[in-house]
């Protein structure tokens, strides 16, 4: 309770809003008072990427909830501010919510960006592609950064081990992606957004395409896009396009139907764990045996 | 003239060209009352006060032009309901009802814990990704938009320029009002789904807008709206092809551009 009222009034310090949100945090139910340190992530994947150094995050963002135009409650704010460490991937991802994390940092919350400690890739537009995820080798980056800064939140616990476990794992669920992929002849990838740069520049494959040609999901494709996404469709005969749950599926439709051979429209969950939220490498490989089983 | 060609050697930029042109049929027709009765501001409200019915179809799994179409009614049942229980004008009624019905629909879109990566393109649209079912829901629109007004064309005369003769001559102002409003209603709801509230919008004001600066009858406002809105799509998707720009929102731009234009180079009318 100490702990509470101690960030209570680091708050209110702040603006007369942030403390009423965070009044509103502590009345709110199901928040069981924190016994360790409080770890927030933004996206639910990175909620697992963080979870594997043993830890207890939850995720801002709720599951299913596409992180680019995710609009934050008062709630949300509130819990970033009773946090000990935000985990966010940063490059722009978080649309709006990058705003409040902003402003937490200004106010002193430990906010740590994933996306520009893992060397990105640069996407089509010349601006950092921020759906680094889906690289596990980036993931042990992020562990081991996420790992230094508990250090130094709370030395009560040898985080040198949990960081090698965690580096562990991810080199495991990167051999696994690889074996996974291994097997699929056509490397060439179209989806709704451009969201499996990192995956393809890891395990050898090109994205051709999108239906949306931009990194975020607010956008809309020029006549001459979709004209060329088409055509290497059928120069390269991809066998299908990989649409988000919620993306524009039936534009997907419309254009397998115009590719004048079989093309299908898969579903991937690349921007959130989905119903099944495991872990980081059982998310990862059911995305790989998703690809491969779309394009095999 | 292969620069005019080949924007529309694609299926799909040919169904987004028939579409487009579907939609016109029905903007002009009914825009051009919209324009002349000075009820664009109720037009923008009807295309973006839709989003909380989309918003609960789309999370329940009914069909979003229901939910579109119960959303449009609510917000017209609340303009009529202030414009009867007060003397408050009426743009600040459909303000009101306008700003409340896009806050609901962003309050059920962030509490669902659905990805709502489509609600850019209902906003938005996608004019490429128009189907062949959309082009059936479009041509019996236009249809409908048409047929209504030939039918009521008398009253919604009447009522747009004399109200209390229309009451007179026993034409039913009160009704031919209410029908006006559902073709708005129907063209809007009818439409966002394959182009976008952004683009019917612009479709609904533009091109009857442009007419207006040249034409003085209805039934020629309403060709010449028609021709503007067609050149708005055709020129709109050649120059998304060639400039590589997106597409709704190109055509959006044409016919914005088109009013811009006429005014400049018609000859200034002494008032």
């Amino acid at each position: 309770m100490i702990l509470i009222l101690t960030r209570w009034r680091r708050a209110s310090q702040t603006t007369l809003l942030a403390s009423l949100l965070v009044v509103s945090a502590c009345a709110a139910p199901g928040q069981p008072a924190p016994t360790g340190p409080r770890v927030i992530a933004t996206t639910s994947i990175l909620a697992a990427v963080a979870g594997s150094l043993d830890l207890e995050v939850a995720s801002l963002i709720p599951d299913g909830v596409d992180p680019h135009d995710f609009e934050p409650a008062a709630r949300d704010l509130a819990s970033l501010r009773s946090a000990d460490l935000v985990v966010a991937i940063g490059l722009g991802l978080e649309g709006s919510l990058g705003d409040a994390l902003d402003l937490a940092r200004a106010d002193g919350i430990k906010v740590l960006d994933i996306g520009p400690l893992v060397d990105p890739l640069i996407a089509p537009g010349g601006s950092p592609d921020p759906h680094v995820w889906t690289d596990p080798s980036k993931m042990a980056i992020a562990v081991k950064a996420i790992g230094q800064k508990m250090a130094e939140i709370d030395d009560s616990r040898d985080w040198k081990t949990a960081t090698a476990a965690a580096e562990a794992e991810m080199a495991a669920t990167d051999d696994q992606v690889r074996a996974a992929l291994d097997r699929v002849t056509n490397r060439r990838l179209v989806t709704d957004h451009l969201t499996l740069g990192y995956l393809a520049h890891r395990y050898g494959f090109e994205v051709v395409g999108s239906l949306i040609p931009s990194a975020s999901t607010l956008g809309s494709p020029s006549s001459r896009d979709t004209a060329a996404l088409l055509n290497a469709i059928r120069t390269d005969r991809i066998p299908a396009i990989f649409v988000q749950p919620g993306g524009p599926e039936a534009f997907a439709e419309s254009i397998a139907s115009q590719a004048g051979f079989p093309v299908k429209v898969v579903e991937i969950r690349v921007e959130s764990m989905g119903p099944d939220n495991s872990g980081y490498r059982e998310w990862m490989l059911q995305l790989a045996h998703t690809i491969a089983g779309g394009l095999g | 003239m292969n620069w005019l060609v080949e924007p529309f050697a694609e299926p799909f930029a040919r169904q987004a060209l028939l579409g487009g042109l579907l939609v016109v049929l029905g903007t002009s027709v009914v825009g051009t009352w919209v324009v002349i009765r000075g009820m664009s501001f109720l037009g923008d409200a009807l295309a973006h006060g839709v989003l909380p019915g989309i918003a609960l179809a789309i999370i329940f799994g009914f069909d979003p032009l229901i939910g579109a179409a119960i959303s449009a009614l609510v917000m017209i049942g609340g303009i009529n309901l202030i414009h009867r229980r007060s003397r408050i004008a009426e743009d600040t009624a459909i303000g009101l009802l306008f700003v409340g019905m896009l806050a609901l629909g962003v309050i059920v879109i962030s509490r669902s814990h659905s990805y709502s990566g489509d609600l850019t393109a209902i906003l938005f649209g996608n004019l490429l990704g128009v189907s062949s079912r959309d082009i059936a829901v479009l041509a019996a629109t236009g249809v409908v938009a048409v047929g209504s007004t030939l039918l009521f064309y008398r009253a919604f005369l009447t009522l747009a320029f004399n109200r209390d003769k229309a009451q007179l001559l026993g034409l039913r102002p009160g009704l031919a009002h209410g029908v006006m409003l559902s073709l708005v209603t129907l063209v809007v709801v009818a439409s966002y789904r394959s182009v976008g509230s952004l683009l019917v919008f612009a479709l609904l004001v533009a091109p009857p807008a442009t007419a207006s600066l040249t034409a003085r009858k209805v039934p020629s406002m309403m060709l010449s709206a028609l021709g503007y809105g067609a050149f708005a799509v055709i020129a709109g998707l050649i120059v998304s092809y060639w400039a590589d720009t997106a597409a709704s929102a190109t055509v959006a731009g044409v016919a914005i551009t088109e009013f811009f234009g006429v005014l400049a180079i018609r000859p200034s009318r002494s008032r």
